[in-house]
């Protein structure tokens, strides 16, 4: 029996602002399941979502608008949460996926009564964090390096050419 | 983080009996030197620090007491009207495109919590003594619902995954 997605919760912010703890607390409710970066379920519902270059390499977007919401994603992220939820006999989601920040409109056109929770963390010690996180879990890979940045800086270009630029445009 | 349960809309007095203390907090310090020596200590004994939260706790504690300093936020008046002014587009870009939905900004202290060497699915010692029914769900999620990097060892599962996902949307597809 499929389960309705109500009200899911997001948990948005810069990465190393403290979401990963924020999920997990809330996770420990009884009723929410936490999904840490449900990427692969993300990609899977939209193709053009995986800007770490986790499961592919090709093309990706940092912003999505509502209009990538398209019918067909919008019902294949619905089931995917449902079965979520079924599988761990859960009542509601907690998504926490801080790129997610700049996606809102998406969000809000798939899941109209979501829930968002936006994380600020002082600039500096973010900054810091992902630079110390880089150091310690970065690692060079037969495709390159990677580390908080994605693989070979994927991340990194793709937030200069769809965050940086329109912004700079704006 | 009542305010946070409240807003989303679940019962807060579960946070009651879970450990919120404040670690990693942003703070000066009085002499650079003792600074940097207490960060190497960190660095080299995490794996030691992480298996004993109390005494790293208290340690911690006693070493603010020595060689903490307030943390002061800038309040260099033209340095927050330059910073407001360059922010402020983006900022009302946001509050915009999320209406009544976005909380007020939450800040959260910064607790061990991070998924460190050997950690799965982002679950420590604490986690599972406070909720183990939770913990199983958590590996459930981390096993059948999350992905691998490309460049993991453990990246064949991603296939399997995704026709899982497959399985799943078809009915989606097939309408």
């Amino acid at each position: 029996m499929p389960r309705k997605v109500i009200a899911a919760i997001f948990v948005l912010g810069t990465g190393r602002s403290g979401t990963t703890v924020l999920g997990k607390v809330l996770g420990m409710h009884r009723d929410l399941l936490f999904l840490n970066e449900p990427k692969a379920l993300w990609h899977s519902a939209c193709a053009v979502d995986d800007v770490m270059g986790n499961y592919q390499l090709g093309q990706a977007c940092y912003t999505l608008d509502d209009e990538a919401a398209d019918e067909k994603t919008v019902r294949a992220i619905h089931r995917l949460y449902s079965y979520a939820l079924l599988l761990t006999n859960s009542g509601r989601i907690v998504d926490k996926y801080p790129e997610m920040i700049f996606r809102v409109p998406f969000i809000r056109t798939i899941f109209p009564d979501a829930k968002l929770l936006f994380l600020v963390r002082n600039g500096y010690d973010a900054l810091r964090s992902i630079t110390t996180w880089s150091e310690k879990a970065g690692r060079e890979t037969t495709q390159g390096l990677e580390d908080w940045w994605g693989l070979d800086r994927r991340k990194w270009n793709l937030l200069v050419r769809d965050v940086v630029a329109k912004a700079g445009a704006g | 983080m009542r305010q946070v349960c409240t807003f989303v809309g679940v019962d807060p007095d579960f946070v009651e009996r879970i450990d919120l203390a404040r670690s990693n907090k942003s703070t000066h310090f009085r002499l650079a030197g003792v600074q940097r020596l207490a960060l190497s200590m960190n660095k080299a004994g995490e794996r030691f620090w992480r298996a004993h939260p109390k005494l790293k706790r208290s340690m911690r504690d006693l070493y603010y007491r020595i060689n903490g300093r307030p943390f002061e936020p800038a309040d260099d008046p033209e340095t927050i009207e330059a910073l407001h002014t360059f922010y402020e587009p983006y900022n009302a870009r946001l509050a915009d495109s999320s209406a009544d939905r976005v909380s007020r900004p939450a800040r959260m202290a910064y607790a061990p919590a991070q998924g460190g060497p050997g950690m799965i699915a982002q679950l420590d010692g604490d986690y599972i003594r406070t909720r183990p029914s939770k913990a199983i769900s958590r590996i459930v999620t981390h096993l059948l619902l999350q992905g691998r990097p490309l460049t993991t060892s453990m990246r064949w599962m991603n296939p399997l995954l995704m026709a899982q996902y497959g399985l799943v949307k078809r009915p989606a597809d097939a309408a």
